[in-house]
């Protein structure tokens, strides 16, 4: 073992006793150790005997060696054994360590703070002074110190040092120079990262090679230099995020996989990469499907850990959201008519809409608007949206017979009244198609399809402006789309409608593209959205990457200044601002070139970082010790036949013990043996006998109730009835086949798994052929809380949810004079655990099949728990608000919804009647 | 060198022995109950012609005869006169010691009784044996009288739990004894043989019979030892140390079967009736050894 070889003696000279051995061996030997004593009475007869058998008597051999490694184990342990002992340097005077703590060396830092940690322990006992300095950037305006160290505080702080998510700066350190100068006989200790910015590699250099000169310099570093890629700004266009990679040059690894990763960790897409030979840049390509870019909150290269390989995406290079402005009433019954439903369907693939009126859309921030048709607006909602254009917002409006017939307003450029239509009095001839897209349009570069054209339109008027205003035109040169920049913002007019009433562009491809470049064009705006907002930390990235909550000394970040930005200990990477609106800094968004140093260039000694821990064994072998004499004294006092006797006890209570463990191990398999029946057991169990069968949720609290509530119910039936129910079983709704189960008690719980298609298959079929099941949502006892009944509460809708593909035809709820009030005993309510809740079955009327047994009852009275007994026969739960009674009557129920299952209508035959007649007292 | 302190028994006072012993008298009472119960008692008789009620012998007639005692029926189908002799029924007197010296008071893990107890068992079952069968009885040494009947034997009984009996050597002094008594000794005779012999020839001079009971523990009888084991003495004397037991186990055995040899032949030189008993054997082995030795019969009608 390598351990052994390392092991080393604080004190050798100690190990010399070792050579007293053999003498502790000859003064054993002579000790004998002290015999049994018995009484004796006859003893004169013993004094007779012969003598000359007697031979010396001795210690046995092996106590004699047990005893020898005890002395030999106390020697060992007094020349102080250490495992793992660092190199001795013999001078003595002040250590200083360099330690470089920026993001690049959260990759190696377990190995770096080993070997710091070793280092600091072996000066501390050398009694040396130990400064330690860490060469991450301070914030602006600190000096970096040199304090002093004591012992304690220098292993304090060499435990509590952590990776910092922003660069090295070397320049500063300078200053410290001065300082160490005047310290005594110092020595330098630089525990690098091996990864530096190549613009701070000079400074490095100056630093070091004027360090050497005040004192020996030692350099440790990993043995192979991991460096990872950075990731860079991604650009976002409208498809793809194109994701820049950097690598420092020099480093050895060249491929790689790029993740995207959603905000839980989850990953959502993951891209293998390659550099190519001696390139240090290279992009990776990002398709993912709309709908889940905006998940996308981080951008991460595989399998490191340190921040230059993590990208925080905010929500710049989300995907765009637009407000569509929709009016209070929506008419859905004609909606090919609608202009809302051709805008919809048109910005749908690229943006994610946002209805409301304008004043909602105006409290929402959005930066794009689009408003269909419409005359004149309020003057406040007017003044409105110019503040809001003003400050950086697009508008885009469609024109339609209300804009022609209106006034005027809030449009790009003045408009003629009167619209020019075909066979008006200013008309086409025929309609219009589409011209070239002037080069200074957003549009420009889109492809022009031929089958587009224009019935009516409304006209501008000509000026100066109009021609870099308008984004798209007809062929004879007229505007179709004009656009006019207030301040930060945009006001796009489309001079025809959104609908195919005047033309098909609504109903072309190129309305989608065109509304995606004016998408693209808010995007930009955005950027310039609020001015001047100082955002104070809210998220900051530590050196491996993870995000915390902490903020530290971070102070907050001014927008204007985003790209001057230097990272240090005040601008930490990470999200800034609040939760509703934050901007991300990262690493790869400032200086991305790195390169590995050179170690060889400086003058001084290099080591690599030793990860192994230094053991002090002293502990350890004393009591290995102790524990040999504890042993030997149990021996001796064997031999001396005073340890009580074993003989007889030991028989019976190892007999105990093996019972009580046998017992223990016994009463922990579980009671529930048939739950965890399988396959043809389950089978086998569910045929042969009658049993009900409950569906397992994953919630382990409400799968143990229905268990011991169909349990319960089960006794009852076997004790009152002619039923023989066993005990019940739980059914997987994916899994298990259900026709064995005359009826099924299914607890709806909120966080039900949605059905899966052969589910549904199996539902549908158990219904069909006469399974009944009893949903029950168990909230009754919440019912006031989600209104005036429990339609909105959480396991209602589940229960909607997960019922509304089954073939369930009308359910109503429970008539007076229905089967399942008399179908066993004579009740009108159906209280459970709680009573009130409202019991809906099957409306069977009219259908002819299962001898109108209804297949499915819903209730909310959360009966498994009034019917739910342990194994002791206990009750599990109390009835609400009643006493026992309530909990007879929901024993009554179950039994009467069983016999219903079990026998049908029968009871419905109006030869009972006298019978019941009779019982009720008339 | 200075002599480590010994674990040994520590020294009773007699007082708090002979109260231990009387706390176990009367489970010790009831055993001897049940061991004479499984007797035949009777009156003992004499095997000699004399005034009792047994048919003893017919005899010739012969001139110092009284003419009365002439059984006619007999010397009519003989050709002699000859009387009927009866046999001679005196009341026995039986005197019992018992040892309690030092050594007595051990038992060893494998026995119920300490040898002390066993030995007071025997008395007792004597003592009762001998009170039922109306003969009489008596300690050595602490009953200056010996009588019979249930009142003697609760003063016996008093005796065994008060007072120490007296050692071998002071028995010698003990000359109460009349003519034509039994002693009975019950010890484990762990004394040179000589000093027995010495002791038995006095009774022997005053003319009493005999019966020597030899008490053993079986510890005493194997040594089954094994290994170093240091033997602490119960008297005053020095403890031994042996190193391995086993080897001298055999030499030991032989030791104390001559000692019983010895003893065996002491007693048969005056005709006197050994036996030799261990405690793990029961106690009714011991008892039926005394009864038929003592040829105890049944009760007086």
């Amino acid at each position: 073992m390598a351990a052994i070889t390392s092991i080393s003696f604080l004190f050798p000279w100690v190990l010399t006793a070792l050579m007293t051995l053999p003498l502790i061996w000859w003064l054993l030997r002579i000790v004998p150790p002290k015999p049994k004593s018995v009484l004796f009475p006859a003893i004169r007869f013993l004094y007779r005997l012969k003598k000359d058998e007697q031979s010396a008597a001795t210690t046995p051999w092996w106590l004699l060696l047990l005893r020898l490694v005890i002395a030999a184990l106390i020697i060992l342990a007094i020349a102080g054994p250490i495992l793992n002992l660092p190199e001795q340097r013999d001078s003595s005077g002040d250590v200083v360590m360099i330690v470089d703590d920026s993001w690049t060396a959260a990759e190696s830092w377990d190995a770096l703070k080993a070997t710091l940690n070793k280092l600091v322990q072996e000066a501390t006992r050398q009694e040396k002074q130990v400064y330690i300095v860490t060469t991450s950037r301070q914030a602006a305006g600190r000096q970096p110190s040199l304090k002093p160290l004591a012992d304690q505080e220098a292993l304090g702080v060499a435990a509590s040092l952590a990776p910092k998510s922003w660069p090295s700066h070397y320049d500063n350190l300078s200053q410290l120079l001065p300082r160490l100068e005047t310290l005594d006989n110092p020595e330098f200790i630089w525990l690098s990262s091996g990864t530096l910015q190549s613009s701070h590699l000079s400074d490095l250099s100056n630093f070091l090679s004027e360090l050497s000169e005040i004192g020996p310099l030692t350099i440790f570093h990993e043995e192979s230099i991991t460096a990872t890629p950075i990731i860079g700004m991604p650009n976002l266009n409208s498809e793809e995020l194109k994701v820049p990679l950097f690598l420092p040059t020099g480093a050895a690894i060249n491929k790689g996989v790029l993740t995207a990763k959603a905000e839980g960790g989850k990953i959502i897409a993951s891209v293998p990469f390659t550099f190519s030979d001696s390139d240090t840049s290279t992009t990776v390509d990002l398709n993912i499907p709309n709908k889940v870019r905006n998940d996308i909150r981080r951008l991460e290269i595989a399998n490191s850990r340190n921040a230059g390989s993590v990208f925080l995406l905010d929500q710049r290079w989300q995907r765009r959201q637009v407000g569509l402005v929709t009016s209070v009433s929506e008419q859905v019954d004609q909606p090919l008519l609608d202009e809302i439903h051709y805008l919809t369907q048109a910005l749908t693939p690229f943006f994610d809409i946002t209805r409301g009126t304008i004043e909602e859309l105006l409290v929402e921030d959005r930066s794009l608007i689009v408003l269909g048709d419409t005359a004149n607006l309020p003057e406040s909602i007017e003044r409105k949206l110019v503040n809001w254009i003003a400050k950086g917002g697009v508008l885009v409006r469609f024109a339609g017979p209300k804009l022609a017939n209106s006034s005027g307003a809030l449009v790009p450029v003045n408009l003629r009244s009167g619209n020019r239509s075909l066979q008006g009095a200013m008309s086409w001839n025929q309609p219009a198609p589409l011209g070239p897209i002037p080069q200074s349009s957003p549009f420009f570069g889109l492809d022009i399809p031929t089958d587009v054209t224009v019935y009516k339109q409304v006209l501008a008027n000509p000026s100066p402006a109009l021609l870099d205003k308008t984004w798209a035109q007809l062929e004879d040169g007229t505007p179709l789309v004009t656009a006019d920049q207030r301040s930060a913002g945009w006001l796009v007019l489309f001079h025809t409608t959104a609908t195919p009433e005047w033309s098909n562009l609504a109903i072309s491809g190129l309305f989608v593209e065109m509304l995606r470049e004016i998408g693209s064009l808010s995007q930009i705006s955005s950027q310039n959205f609020s001015d001047q907002r100082s955002l104070p930390p809210f998220h900051l990235m530590d050196g491996f990457g993870s995000l915390r909550s902490e903020t530290g000394i971070a102070e907050p970040v001014n927008t204007a200044e985003m790209e001057t930005l230097v990272l240090d200990a005040s601008h930490p990477p990470g999200y800034y601002g609040d939760e509703n609106f934050n901007i991300a800094i990262n690493i790869g968004q400032f200086d991305t070139n790195y390169s590995l140093i050179d170690m060889d260039q400086f003058p001084a000694t290099v080591r690599y970082f030793d990860k192994s821990v230094v053991i002090d064994l002293v502990m350890p072998i004393l009591l290995a010790a102790l524990l040999l004499v504890l042993i030997d004294q149990i021996i001796s006092l064997y031999l001396q036949g005073k340890l009580p006797a074993f003989r007889t006890a030991s028989r019976t209570s190892a007999v105990f013990i093996a019972i009580a463990v046998g017992m223990s191990v016994m009463s922990t398999e579980t009671s529930a043996q048939e739950a965890d029946l399988d396959g043809d057991a389950k089978t086998l169990a569910a045929t042969l006998d009658t049993r009900l069968g409950y569906i397992r949720t994953r919630d382990p609290a409400v799968d143990k109730m229905s268990h011991n509530g169909l349990a319960g119910l089960s006794r009852q039936l076997r004790n009152r009835t002619a039923v023989e129910a066993k005990d019940p079983l739980p059914l997987d709704v994916e899994r298990d086949e259900l026709i064995f189960y005359p009826m099924i008690y299914w607890p709806i719980t909120p966080d039900f798994p949605a059905l899966s298609e052969q589910a549904i298959l199996k539902l549908n079929d158990y219904f069909s052929g006469g399974g009944t099941i009893l949903f029950d949502t168990r909230n009754q006892n919440s019912a006031g809380q989600f209104g005036p009944d429990l339609y909105n509460s959480p396991e209602n809708i589940r229960l909607r949810q997960l019922t509304a593909r089954l073939d369930i035809p009308r359910v109503h709820q429970v008539p007076p004079d229905h089967v399942v009030t008399r179908a066993f005993y004579l009740m009108q309510t159906f209280p459970g655990r709680y009573d009130g809740g409202e019991v809906w079955i099957e409306d069977t009327t009219g259908i002819q099949g299962n001898d109108g047994v209804a297949s499915v009852v819903i209730g909310s009275n959360d009966w498994a728990a009034a019917w739910a007994i342990d194994a002791d026969g206990r009750y599990q739960a109390a009835t609400l608000p009643g006493n026992e009674r309530q909990r007879e009557l929901a024993y009554r129920f179950g039994i009467n919804l069983v016999m219903y299952t079990l026998t049908g209508n029968y009871k419905a035959d109006q030869v009972h009647i006298p019978a019941i007649l009779e019982r009720l007292g008339q | 060198m200075f002599k480590p302190r010994r674990a040994s028994a520590p020294q009773l006072d007699e007082r708090v022995k002979a109260e231990r012993l009387a706390q176990t008298l009367p489970p010790l009472i009831l055993a001897a109950e049940n061991l004479v119960n499984a007797f035949d008692i009777g009156v003992h008789g004499r095997r000699r012609a004399g005034t009792g009620e047994d048919f003893w012998q017919f005899k010739q007639y012969g001139p110092d005869d009284p003419a009365t005692s002439i059984d006619w029926r007999q010397s009519a189908k003989r050709e002699h006169i000859y009387i009927r002799q009866k046999e001679q029924e005196t009341a026995e007197t039986v005197w019992i010691w018992r040892d309690t010296s030092q050594t007595m008071d051990y038992g060893s893990d494998g026995t119920e009784q300490s040898k002390l107890d066993r030995a007071t068992l025997l008395s007792l079952a004597l003592a009762l044996s001998l009170s039922k069968s109306g003969e009489k009885f008596g300690l050595i040494g602490q009953t200056e009288k010996a009588s019979t009947g249930p009142a003697s034997f609760n003063r016996f009984v008093g005796r065994t739990s008060e007072v120490q009996s007296p050692s071998i050597t002071d028995l010698k002094f003990a000359d109460q004894l009349s003519n034509k008594s039994t002693v009975v000794l019950i010890s484990d005779f762990l004394v040179e043989p000589s000093e027995i012999g010495g002791l038995i020839r006095h009774f022997v001079n005053l003319g009493c019979r005999g019966f020597l009971m030899h008490i053993a523990d079986p510890v005493e009888v194997d040594l089954p030892f094994d290994g170093r084991t240091r033997f602490l003495s119960m008297t005053e004397e020095e403890d031994i140390t042996l190193g391995r037991v086993e080897v001298v186990r055999e030499d030991y055995q032989s030791l104390f079967n001559a000692h019983r040899q010895e003893l065996l032949k002491i007693a048969k030189n005056v005709s006197w009736d050994y036996s030799f008993h261990r405690t793990d054997a029961p106690a009714s082995e011991a008892f039926a050894a005394l009864y038929t030795a003592l040829n105890i019969r049944g009760p007086k009608t």
